[in-house]
């Protein structure tokens, strides 16, 4: 640990970023102070709770928390500490139960959090009330098109207003639904890596490095068919890299989507199912709205700090140190879609990004190899000046760049300095 | 369905969550049927009636909750 106060206007420039910020552990609790006790964290999705009773374990930074589902079908977010003598009450990652009993001494509450009983009570005397006992609660939560996020703070920003333009993509992906609603039901993929969690945060909007870090797995995906990589991530490409504000970026791939007519999953379903797809979006949306959603294609975005949207996916970062992080990938079904096009959304999930995938496995290799290489000290700097001479400003107070460039990169460090700096 | 909820051979259908463990039959013991509830945790057990079951078909979970204080299963574990 480094001693002394971080000055992050020194560690973060405009066009380069100190390699301490990857490995020194005082940075790391800074972050979670600043970062993952303040800002809002995505926890779950509503569709991995459906019914009452169930539930989830999560963490918010390193503090574990329940994500339960009342009778009344609300949904509460309630910190996994056991108000007795601070054991986890819940250990699985999902279950249904409309109570949780601490198994060191046996303190039991309902979902909502409220303690409705403790062994040999008489041992308490009559000033012992129940009522101050409760679970602690995550002091503020709130949902976003299914997607649930709680944030420690109890004061800020509300979370539409925290998501800014990031808002307008996260209906976008869930558009594609012919029902409106996205399902996560359908498993996890975990992939855990020795290195900082702000590198898969990076990555996931990184477009310079797909043709060559995952060269092997473009050949093969693009063998035999009449896909050009070289025009979707290459140096001819019309797809920009966006600095969205907020630390949130995207890679906006919509010319190209446009271009071969949208892209839902990447390829393979029948004629039929996509005649299915195709009339369910129309019956929903009108033609002309359908015909838009579909050509514009599934988003490929980052919100800060933890979740990414890729085509048919939802990451989560998870910090567990400051030299190591889980990912999650979490496979999304479309509501009221043809099985077999989710059946598709699903393969591609497991196919690209599980542990013999085609994607995934490079990308932790690379983040790994960056890590160790931190540890080489004579160069002290990351450098992300790559087309800061040509991105632009929009309209909507965003920043564009050519889509091989680091203005998505700049982007998330830009927001990271100002929250790390305050 | 996973191995926490499956049917066993006999019919008898086992429920696991990480808080309990619990078997449940159908029992004919008597002059009309009943739902045996065993613990498989604590070893004990409790036949419900169809008047019984019919009554808690009606209840919310929260009605439910004295039950679950450990402090009642130890009246019933009780000396003696």
């Amino acid at each position: 640990m480094l001693s002394g106060r971080n000055d992050y206007r020194e560690l973060v420039q405009d066009d380069r970023v100190s390699g301490r910020l990857y490995y020194d552990a005082a940075v790391f609790d800074e972050e979670l102070e600043k970062i993952w006790y303040r800002d809002w964290i995505y926890v779950a999705h509503e569709s991995e709770i459906p019914e009452p009773g169930d539930y989830v374990t999560r963490f918010i930074g390193l503090q574990p928390v329940i994500v339960s589902r009342d009778e009344d079908r609300n949904i509460h977010l309630l910190l996994n500490r056991c108000m007795h003598r601070g054991n986890t009450v819940c250990q699985s990652e999902r279950g249904n139960a409309h109570a949780f009993r601490c198994a060191y001494h046996g303190w039991t509450y309902n979902n909502r959090g409220a303690l409705v009983g403790v062994p040999y009570a008489a041992g308490y005397d009559g000033s012992f009330a129940r009522e101050e006992y409760a679970l602690a609660r995550v002091p503020r939560s709130a949902s976003y098109r299914g997607l649930i996020f709680g944030s420690m703070s109890a004061s800020g920003p509300g979370l539409e207003q925290r998501l800014g333009n990031a808002a307008r993509l996260i209906d976008q992906f869930i558009d594609l639904a012919p029902a409106g609603e996205v399902i996560l039901r359908s498993g996890v993929l975990k992939h855990s890596f020795r290195g900082n969690w702000k590198m898969a945060l990076e990555n996931s909007v990184d477009g310079y490095h797909p043709n060559i870090l995952h060269h092997a797995a473009m050949m093969l995906i693009t063998k035999g068919r009449k896909v050009d990589m070289e025009a979707v991530f290459g140096e001819h490409t019309d797809a920009l890299a966006r600095d969205l504000g907020g630390g949130s970026a995207q890679l906006d791939l919509t010319p190209i989507n446009r271009e071969r007519g949208g892209r839902v999953v990447p390829h393979g379903w029948s004629a039929m199912a996509w005649e299915q797809y195709l009339d369910a979006m129309q019956r929903r949306w009108g033609v002309d709205r359908a015909r838009e959603i579909i050509q514009v294609g599934g988003p490929h975005f980052c919100i800060f700090p933890n979740i990414i949207f890729i085509l048919n996916q939802f990451r989560v970062i998870q910090p567990v140190s400051v030299e190591e992080t889980v990912v999650y990938y979490y496979p999304t079904m479309l509501k009221g879609a043809p099985d077999e096009m989710n059946q598709r959304r699903l393969a591609e999930t497991y196919l690209i990004h599980g542990p013999a995938g085609r994607v995934a496995p490079d990308d932790f290799e690379a983040y790994e190899r960056n890590q160790e290489g931190f540890r080489a000290r004579a160069n002290e700097w990351l450098v992300l000046r790559r087309g800061l001479h040509r991105e632009r400003r929009e309209s909507a107070g965003t920043i564009a760049g050519h889509e091989t460039d680091e203005t998505t990169q700049r982007g998330i460090w830009r927001h990271y300095r100002e929250v790390m700096q305050a | 369905m996973d191995a926490n909820s499956r049917n066993a051979d006999n019919g008898m259908l086992r429920l696991v969550s990480e808080f309990a463990a619990v078997e449940v039959t159908r029992d004919e013991r008597g002059n009309g049927p009943r739902l045996m509830i065993r613990d498989l945790q604590r070893g004990r057990s409790v036949l419900l009636d169809p008047l019984e079951l019919a009554a808690l078909a009606a209840v919310r979970h929260e009605e439910l909750q004295p039950f679950l204080d450990p402090a009642r299963l130890e009246r019933k574990t009780g000396r003696g």
